[in-house]
């Protein structure tokens, strides 16, 4: 009897420190935030100083993790599986929109919550200062006129800039041989040591040895044109209607109290209109594009039919 | 670019000053501990760190960066030498010889050397980045894929040298070691190979892990199997450098590893790990008693400890002068920089020349300060071999499951370093070396995607990997140190069966 | 060693086989003749003839070394399958039990199978080792560990 209440009176102890700390105002311990790339990279970076910037707003400590592998698979299906408790926050790129219809992973976007787009950065078409060319156009008929000699790197098969730059080469009937690289630093540096002809990567990736007056930019391939090198038309403006995007932004696992859904969109916002991430996002020339979740999840949509398209007339889609 | 010595006099007052030298402090003791912790990196500690520098000056945020990154170099020598896990990839080769020196009870004599040619290499690699950055870097620059291919087998002819008493086993391990690395995502097409449909699988089994299961959990499992049997380890701990003789004895070593190490650092691409091997391996070759390594010998702890640590120096040739990381941790490194609003490259040199040399002067200093904050601290890491091993080799277990797990907080990671753990036990039980397969993980794709990236620029016509003088010497050194090493492997073969058939006539008389 | 040896060899031989099987499977390159199959195709036919002269050198009796062999009976043997035993259900249950409950089991288990008795030691020791290498990691570090069923509390 006295041990029957006494395990009558734990379990009531048990239950009320779960209903407790279940009623208990959002968020009442540290929230952890995926980052599906690797610490010290450009994603992991940004997402540190934007959650750096959120915390105070939060009110509560926020833990970057770092759940990488097969090619940002592993860290997106984090997030996906995640416990929809609002403890779990992730950073989605644009790889989600491009692994699906390569087959790899058994996710699209639509498993996923979108809370808001944080960047959105343009593929940029660079060559050595030395190149013969210094338009699209001319690169374009330069590559005709040689067949077989334009080599253009990206970051990795099937990433964001391999298909920018086949795209781009599909728009203007050339042949080119794409060269992937691991990440888009090798890539540059090759570039720079005259190992290819030239690389298809985002404007930040390329700006240190543009200013140093070892690349050139020949356009981005964005609507409008760069912030930092104003100079440098965009591929519409040169007659190749070409854009292509990478993008970042936050998500969060379906299933998330819409109240507290709105407290994290919240503190992401103010972190990401304080002047600290603002000084932050210009030093690292990020091309912020900040998108609420209905927009996101329009943009996502859309984002998702043309990659899959794209990645179809390539040949990079499974069949 | 000319040598401006009185801004290098400058710069030393700047960073000479009670705050910068603090925060060096800090950042080498956060080095030395995170090094020294299985799993965590220099380029995870580097990485780590990096938020905390949001919003500092430059030097401070910089040189606290640096210390960590040298710190953590000369951190992984300290478990790998103590408790044969590899704190760090680089110190991996350092576990060759450390190791069975602690296992004699030269844990001191093992420790006060690694933390000399840690300092040595350090000083070499500062140097050499302080007056020769230019000249290197157009080097760097000259890499291309059909270099690192050549480099690439360069560095795998060294595997002859790590094959242990049987040379065909070290190269059925290699070329085991080298399917292993060919698992994951092709670096060409992206076509994903023997993942067995697992998403963990699609860019190879994760790199860590395997590291810490086939070294540091395959000890635990055959230390358990001993216990009772072996008498607690001894260890003599009043030493705080190497002896004079010891220093006489690996002289040669530590200049030659030095001067690989920085090169290779230099390098883009091609870091500590790969330093390290190349180093262990010209040791061998060179050295008079090539019998010995394998067995503790001090010349090749001396040799790849040198390596790495002139590895950092090195590295930061082609990011101050290029804006191009030399490995992974300048690669975060170059993140850091940006983040203060300062672009590395030749912009650097032109606007922040006083930067440029204040990261000279804060590089050389904190080697000084890993000098001395190692040697307060080296009695003190030293005394974990003196816990008892019933406490002791758990603690080693759950340590290195951990470390697995940290690096990208997946339960796969964790399975990984069991299985290399059970797979490294059966290896070494049957007399197959386990290095081998380290170095060709680490090799292996830098061979194959640069062979491949060749083959996409020139069409599929092989001559381009002879149309090139660097490659060409490259390929050239290859042949030339398979031929030594298997000359000098054959020797040493003879020479241990030797040595086994004297201690049986012992035995039996 | 000969039948090890031998054994081995085989195994060697198994898992090149298995590669370059594996690797008729994969998409051929048309242009460059080396597509994703050339490397895996080539370490695997090596693979397979270090294994093939492996073989033959230990059936010629030149098979290096000794190797106890294994007895159930042996104490240390028994402690090697208990302690792999012990590392797999560790990593079992990493995950949904959590990491601190994990690591004090495992360690005190540990430490009565290496022979420890002492019941002040075997309480405290490994309670003290599991929150210094959480401390480390989880709070000076903030890298995750798995929290399992202490999640709402930590």
């Amino acid at each position: 009897m006295k041990l029957k209440s006494m395990l009558v009176g734990v379990a009531a102890l048990v239950a009320g420190a779960f209903s407790v700390s279940a009623m208990a105002a959002y968020p009442d311990k540290p929230v952890t935030v995926i980052c599906p790339w690797t610490a010290g990279g450009g994603t992991d970076v940004l997402l540190r100083a934007l959650s750096k910037a959120a915390e105070k707003h939060l009110g509560q400590t926020i833990n970057v993790v770092n759940q990488t592998g097969g090619a940002g698979a592993i860290g997106h299906n984090a997030i996906r599986a995640a416990r929809p408790d609002g403890y779990t926050v992730g950073m989605i790129t644009f790889e989600l929109n491009s692994l699906p219809p390569q087959g790899l992973v058994p996710f699209t976007w639509k498993d996923f919550d979108p809370l808001m787009r944080i960047n959105s950065d343009p593929a940029a078409l660079t060559v050595r200062k030395d190149a013969p060319y210094s338009t699209v156009r001319g690169f374009m008929d330069y590559a005709k006129e040689h067949p077989g000699e334009i080599t253009i790197g990206n970051s990795a098969p099937g990433s964001v800039w391999h298909i920018a730059a086949g795209l781009a080469a599909e728009k203007t009937g050339v042949q080119v041989k794409h060269v992937p690289f691991d990440g888009a630093q090798p890539a540059v540096t090759s570039l720079v040591g005259g190992h290819i002809k030239a690389v298809a990567v985002s404007v930040a990736e390329v700006r240190g040895q543009v200013q140093a007056g070892n690349l050139k930019i020949l356009g981005v391939m964005s609507a409008d044109r760069d912030k930092i090198f104003p100079d440098v038309p965009t591929f519409k403006e040169q007659g190749v209607d070409v854009q292509f995007y990478t993008w970042r932004g936050l998500a969060v696992p379906k299933g998330v109290p819409a109240n507290i859904k709105a407290k994290i969109s919240d503190a992401y916002k103010k972190a990401f209109d304080s002047p600290e991430f603002q000084e932050f996002a210009a030093k690292a020339s990020l091309n912020l594009a900040y998108q609420n979740a209905a927009d996101f999840t329009k943009f996502l949509d859309q984002n998702y039919k043309d990659v899959e398209a794209v990645m179809k007339s390539l040949g990079l889609a499974k069949k | 670019m000319e040598f401006n010595w009185s801004l290098m006099l400058a710069s030393y007052g700047t960073v000479f000053t009670p705050g910068v030298l603090f925060i060096i402090c800090v950042g080498v003791t956060a080095g030395i501990v995170i090094g020294s912790l299985p799993g965590l990196t220099a380029t995870m500690g580097v990485a780590l760190l990096v938020p905390l520098t949001f919003g500092r000056p430059p030097l401070e945020s910089l040189s606290m960066l640096l210390g960590i990154y040298c710190g953590a170099m000369y951190g992984g020598s300290i478990s790998a030498i103590l408790i044969r896990t590899p704190g760090t990839p680089a110190a991996a080769a350092t576990i060759l010889e450390g190791y069975p020196m602690a296992r004699r009870g030269e844990a001191g004599r093992a420790m006060a050397m690694a933390l000399f040619a840690s300092f040595f290499g350090g000083i070499v690699g500062a140097l050499i980045m302080t007056f020769a950055s230019p000249v290197v870097s157009s080097f760097a620059l000259e890499f291309g894929p059909v270099e690192y291919f050549a480099l690439a087998i360069f560095g795998l002819s060294v595997i002859v040298s790590i094959s242990g008493r049987s040379l065909i086993k070290g190269m059925m391990a290699a070329f085991f070691g080298l399917l292993i690395s060919s698992i994951g995502f092709d670096p060409i097409s992206g076509f994903p190979r023997f993942t067995f449909g697992l998403m963990e699988m699609m860019e190879g089994p994760p790199f860590i892990p395997t590291l810490i299961g086939l070294f540091a959990v395959s000890e635990v499992f055959n230390e358990v199997q001993k216990t009772g049997q072996i008498k607690q380890l001894k260890a003599n701990l009043n030493q705080y450098l190497p002896s004079w003789a010891d220093i006489k004895y690996c002289f040669k070593h530590l200049c030659r590893s030095s001067f690989i190490g920085t090169f290779i650092g230099a390098i883009p691409g091609a870091g500590g790990d790969i330093a390290a091997f190349i180093s262990y391996g010209q040791a061998k070759r060179t050295s008079k008693h090539p019998e010995r390594f394998g067995h503790g010998e001090i010349e090749g702890l001396a040799s790849s400890e040198s390596a790495n640590n002139a590895c950092s120096g090195g590295a930061m040739i082609p990011l101050l002068s290029l804006g191009v990381p030399g490995d992974a941790v300048t690669a975060v490194l170059l993140g850091a920089f940006i983040i203060q609003g300062l672009q590395p490259g030749p912009m650097l040199y032109k606007e922040h020349i006083d930067i440029v040399y204040q990261i000279f002067a804060s590089m050389m200093l904190a080697q000084f300060v890993m000098l001395f904050i190692g040697m307060a601290g080296i009695r003190l890491f030293a005394k974990v071999i003196l816990v008892d091993r019933a406490i002791l080799t758990p603690a080693i277990f759950v340590l290195s499951m951990v470390g697995a797990f940290a690096m990208r907080s997946n339960v796969f990671d964790v399975y990984t370093t069991l299985a290399f753990g059970i797979l490294g036990y059966v290896m070494m039980r049957y007399d197959y070396p386990l290095s081998p397969i380290l170095l060709a993980l680490i090799l292996g794709p830098m061979a194959e995607a640069n062979l491949r990236r060749a083959m996409v620029i020139s069409a599929g016509d092989p001559s381009i990997l002879f149309s090139r003088p660097i490659a060409v010497v490259l390929m050239g050194l290859a042949v030339v140190s398979l031929a030594l090493s298997i000359k000098s492997q054959k020797k040493v073969e003879a020479r241990l069966a030797e040595m086994e058939r004297t201690l049986e006539k012992e035995t039996a008389s | 060693m000969k039948v090890a040896d031998i054994f081995g060899g085989a195994l060697g031989i198994l898992i090149g086989a298995f590669a370059i099987w594996e690797g008729t499977k994969m998409p051929v390159d048309v242009v460059m003749k080396i597509g994703p199959s050339f490397f895996p195709n080539i370490l695997g036919g090596l693979l397979i003839v270090f294994s093939a002269i492996l073989i033959i050198n230990a059936l010629r009796g030149r098979s290096k070394g000794k190797v106890e062999p294994y007895r159930l009976s042996d104490k240390g043997t028994q402690r090697g399958l208990i302690t792999l035993a012990a590392g797999i259900v560790f990593c079992v249950v990493l995950d949904p039990l959590g990491f601190i409950p994990t690591s004090i089991v495992f360690l005190t288990f540990m430490m009565w199978v290496m022979g420890k008795r002492n019941p002040l030691l075997i309480a405290v020791t490994p309670a003290l080792i599991t929150l210094a290498v959480w401390l480390v990691f989880e709070k000076v570090l903030s890298l995750s560990m798995p929290a399992g069923v202490l999640a709402d509390y930590l």
